[in-house]
Order: structure tokens, then sequence, then C-alpha cells
């Protein structure tokens, strides 16, 4: 009985909701549909993109608005939509749900659960397409960003609120860079976001196991509209990931979003506008793809104490076709952001891994933000890269070299490879240092160049238990001190006595 | 012009129903000069549904089960 009663409360409160007046609603008559795009006639009101009711659920984005008629992108299937329907405004912007409890979740661009997990509390509606904030609510960017990534940290480093793009072609670990960097937020109090736009599922599920077997699920959000959602869900993609970012920096957190790739973005859109018969440009992308891009990006900010404090960094992805960074998106994009990382087919075949050329890359804001150590190794290295690529070049011609040339070579061979890291292994920015503080001051010179990987992880760890103290004291000072390098001095010098076998054969 | 207004009930309206209904109608539309259109449909079980413009009033049973069945 008691049961029962429960059940009845149940009913009944859920009952008290019910609206007992009759609420005008916003009618419309469908016209014509056809790829996706519904045309309707009424609907008088409606604002610019505002959600209309297709009806079973499914919803749709008013785009254009013309004199007699307006332009619905369906946003699911739709496909039982007939002509002669009625479909209703909503009076709800385009907007996302937002939650704490989004993190650790997949979510469509409309914030529907993908992951099989059950409904969120949903905290408020976040609007997708939001002025970025204005000049007086900025600060500079001074915190840095730690990807985990030797040669990004020290030659292309990123600042919290900094927007870095990674260009490349396909099958250049692009989102390999970016995942590894997620990865390294796991002390890092950053939640992150990941947009993935028109991805194969498959490798959307390899990600998100990924992302849960190392843990890093517990400070990000996935946001995924796959190859198969219709091009207006994954035109709305890195919108609804802004959005939740948004919602974190409110609270004065540290956001990174990735979105994985915005040239498919801007191939949606492409899609979406030519449906709509917007006129087109050049390579057929729509006039304001560029604006698209650039509001987009332009969200990316670090906001002032007064303002919370927060952050959010951007790392979009483009993908470029036969190493060509000068096409229409790829320049777009290049131009919107701070900076950029190129990662290149040849490196890669050549198995230089993140397979960045150093040449190309710039981060124009980033070194700003680089902690004191940081700089004070990556400059001699960079001067020692610089040095040896010349000379690599010019000694192709002969092999007669004379002893400074060769040892200038063998040092650069050594400080090259060990910016060789696998992407999903990041290293703490104190590890990294030590590692290219070694390098650059020549204690690698005498190990053979095969065992330098095995050298490097051991002397890590190394470093680890014999002298924990070099680490606490590079987080804590932020910089080398004198007595520090000659800790480590002494360090590195005992581990290189303590495996005879890396080390060069003598010649007599 | 005259406003198009679409009223949609289950059975045919009375005279006295239809007279009431222009009133509600001239009163929401704000003008006198009315085309009244009325459509039969079993389908919405019971109530009235009124449409004037792209404005819609509905009170019918079958949109309080709908909204109904959106609560849940």
């Amino acid at each position: 009985m008691a049961k029962k009663s429960s059940f009845l409360t149940d009913i009944e409160k859920k009952l008290k909701n019910f609206p007992s007046t009759t609420e005008p609603r916003l009618v419309g008559e469908v016209e014509s549909f056809g790829d996706g795009v519904v045309t309707v006639s009424g609907l008088d009101s409606i604002m610019a993109n505002e959600l209309v009711d297709l009806g079973r659920g499914e919803l749709g984005l008013a785009l254009n608005l013309n004199e007699e008629t307006v332009g619905v992108v369906a946003l699911g299937d739709a496909a039982h939509i007939t002509v002669g329907q009625p479909v209703y405004g909503t009076g709800r912007l385009l907007s996302v749900p937002v939650s704490n409890e989004l993190i650790g979740r997949v979510v469509d661009p409309l914030g529907t659960p993908l992951d099989g997990k059950g409904e969120f509390s949903i905290e408020g509606y976040e609007e997708m397409e939001k002025i970025a904030p204005g000049v007086m609510a900025r600060q500079s960017v001074s915190e840095p960003l730690q990807t985990g990534i030797k040669a990004i940290d020290a030659m292309i480093p990123i600042g919290r609120g900094q927007r870095e793009l990674i260009i490349g072609d396909r099958g250049t670990g692009k989102s390999a860079v970016a995942l590894g960097t997620i990865l390294n937020q796991h002390d890092q109090d950053v939640i992150c976001v990941y947009v993935a736009i028109g991805q194969k599922r498959s490798f959307l599920s390899q990600t998100h196991s990924l992302l849960e077997e190392r843990g890093a699920m517990k400070y990000t959000v996935m946001v995924v509209a796959s190859a198969s959602d219709t091009a207006a869900k994954q035109y709305l993609a890195p919108m609804a990931g802004t959005a939740i970012a948004e919602h974190f920096l409110k609270q004065g957190k540290d956001v990174l979003v990735i979105y994985d790739d915005l040239s498919k973005h801007a191939q949606a859109y492409r899609e979406v506008s030519l449906l709509l018969r917007r006129p087109s440009g050049r390579e057929a992308y729509p006039g304001d793809v560029f604006y698209l891009h650039s509001r987009l990006l332009e969200r990316a900010c670090r906001l002032n104490p007064e303002h919370g404090g927060g952050s959010i960094t951007a790392l979009p992805i483009i993908e470029t076709q036969a190493n060509d960074v000068s096409a229409y998106i790829p320049t777009n994009v290049i131009s919107i952001t701070d900076g950029q990382i190129y990662l290149e087919s040849d490196l890669f075949n050549a198995g230089v891994r993140p397979a960045i050329n150093v040449g190309l890359s710039v981060s124009r804001v980033g070194s700003s933000a680089q902690i004191k150590a940081m700089k004070q190794v990556a400059g001699p290295m960079k001067l020692e890269l610089a040095q040896y690529r010349d000379l690599e070049a010019f000694s192709q011609f002969s092999s007669d070299l004379d002893p400074a040339t060769k040892k200038q070579l063998a040092r650069g061979e050594r400080v090259a490879k060990i910016l060789n890291q696998g992407w999903d292994t990041p290293l703490a920015v104190q590890e990294q240092i030590v590692v290219i503080w070694a390098a650059t001051r020549g204690y690698l010179d005498g190990i053979q160049v095969d065992h330098i990987r095995e050298w490097e992880s051991g002397f890590i760890q190394h470093v680890h238990d014999t002298a924990d103290d070099i680490y606490t004291s590079i987080v804590k000072e932020k910089k080398l001190l004198d007595e520090t390098e000659t800790a480590l001095k002494k360090v590195v010098e005992a581990y290189n006595e303590l495996h005879p076998e890396w080390h060069i054969a003598k010649e007599e | 012009m005259a406003q198009h207004v679409t009223v949609t009930t289950a059975v045919e309206l009375t005279a006295t129903q239809r007279k009431e209904v222009m009133q509600v109608a001239q009163a929401k539309a704000g003008t006198q000069e009315i085309e009244l259109k009325e459509v039969v449909n079993p389908a919405v079980i019971g109530g009235i549904r009124l449409t004037i413009g792209s404005k819609q009033y509905d009170a019918t049973v079958l949109n309080q089960l709908e909204t109904l069945r959106n609560l849940a």
C-alpha cells in the first residue's frame, strides 16, 4: 500500500507542473524539405539562430530569415517531415545545457549524452554564439600550459589563454599532439574539452577508451559530432564545446579546448551554406567562413582577476592537403591564431616524433609564459639545433670533417634525438628540463645514439631515486639555481658511470 | 487585408460557438477583418485550436496529451 501511494505522489508531483493555461505558440508550415533544409512559411517573429521544434523530438535551427519564408536546418535526420506539417518556435536561442557533471561525459553538440551513462542534472543553458570577452576583461598570457612534449614546451611554448594551431597533413600525428596534451593535464588543474568534428566513430571510441584508461576522463568533456552526424551538427560542435568551456571559465577555472578539426568544420559550414543557397566564394566556401572561425577562436581568453581569472586555451587542428599551408582555410586559421605547430609528413616518415618542423612553427605569445628554468635550457638548445641543421646540410658534401665540426654534429644529433618522444608519454616540465640540460651540456656526447632513449628514461628515473630535491627545487624556484646545476652535474656523471654499456667505444 | 484565422475542432462548430470564436479571434488578432477557416479533424479528440497568422493557441486534448508526455 505504501509503495502505491509513493507512486501516486510521484505522479501528482509531475502533474503539478502541468500548464493549465494555453500559451500562444509561434507556428509555421513546412513548404518544402530536402537535403536537411526545411523551408517554412509563417514563423513571423522567429529569431536568427532560434531552435525550431520539428516534431518527434527533432530540432532545427533557423538560419535564413527571408521575407516570406524561413530556412531551417534540421539537426537530426528528420525523415518524418512532411509538407504542410506544423513546426513550432521554441523561443530558445541556440544553446547547450551545461553542468559540472559534464566532466567525464561524452555529449553531442546539443548536450545529449552519447555514452549511455544517463542524463546529467542541468545547471543552466549556455549560449553557443556569444560575443568574446572584451579588452578590459582580459589580461596577457603569463601562465604556461604544459603540453608535456619536450619539443613544444621548450621551443614553441603555449600559454594559458593562447590559441595555437596544430597543422599538418593527414597521418602526421596532429591528434596525437592534442591528446598527449590532454594526458599531461592530470596534475595541472586544467579542464579539457575535446571537440571532435567529422571524425570516424571507431577513432572516437578508441580515443575515449584511451582517455578513460589513462584516467584523463576525470577532467575531460568530449563533444562529438561524428562523420555520420548531419553537417548542421558538425557545424555546431565547436561552438557547443566553447560554450561548455565558458561554463567552467565563469567559475574561474583554466580550460583547454581542442577542435579536431576545423577543416572539417569549414566543410560542414560550406555544406550548410550551399544548401541554404548562400552565395559561395573561394573554394566554394561562404564569404563568412573567416568570420566564423575568428569569432570562435576569439573566445579563447585569459581573464583578469576581477573577472574570475580563468582562461580558455584553444588548440584548433587543421588538416592540409599535400603540405599546402597556403590553401584558403589553413591561411585563414593561421592568421587568426597566436602561432602554429607545423607537422610534416617527411619528418614523420623519417622517424621524428612529434614530426614538428621547427622552422615553420612559432608561438607568438607563449614565451612570456615559459618558466625561467625552461628558458635557461631552451636557449642553448635552440642554438645547438640551428647550428646542427646548418652543418648537417653542409656535411653531406664531404666526409672529411675536422674534429670540432664532428663534435658539433654529434652534439646536435643527440639534442635532436632527445626531442623525439612518444605522444602518450608526456613529461613533467622539471623532467624535461634536466634531460635538455644534460644534452646541451654535452653529457650525452659519449653515449651511442641508439641508446639515447634508454638513457633518457633511465636518467629521469635515476634523478627521482637519488636526487629528487633537484625536481622540487626546479618546481619551487621555477629556475635553475647554481647549486641545483652543481647537484645535477654530479648526478649525471654518476649515472653515466653506471652504464658503460651505452658508451661509444674509445678509440686508441 | 483580412487576417487569416484557422479554427480546428474535433466536431463541427455550432452557430453560437462560431460566433464566440469569431469574437475571440477578433480580439486576439486586434482587427475586425477576419477570414475564418474551419477545419474538422477528429484526431485532435476534443477542445479547440486557434491559429491566427503564425500564432497558435492550442487547447485541444491532443496537445494536452502531448504536453503530458513531454513532462515525464
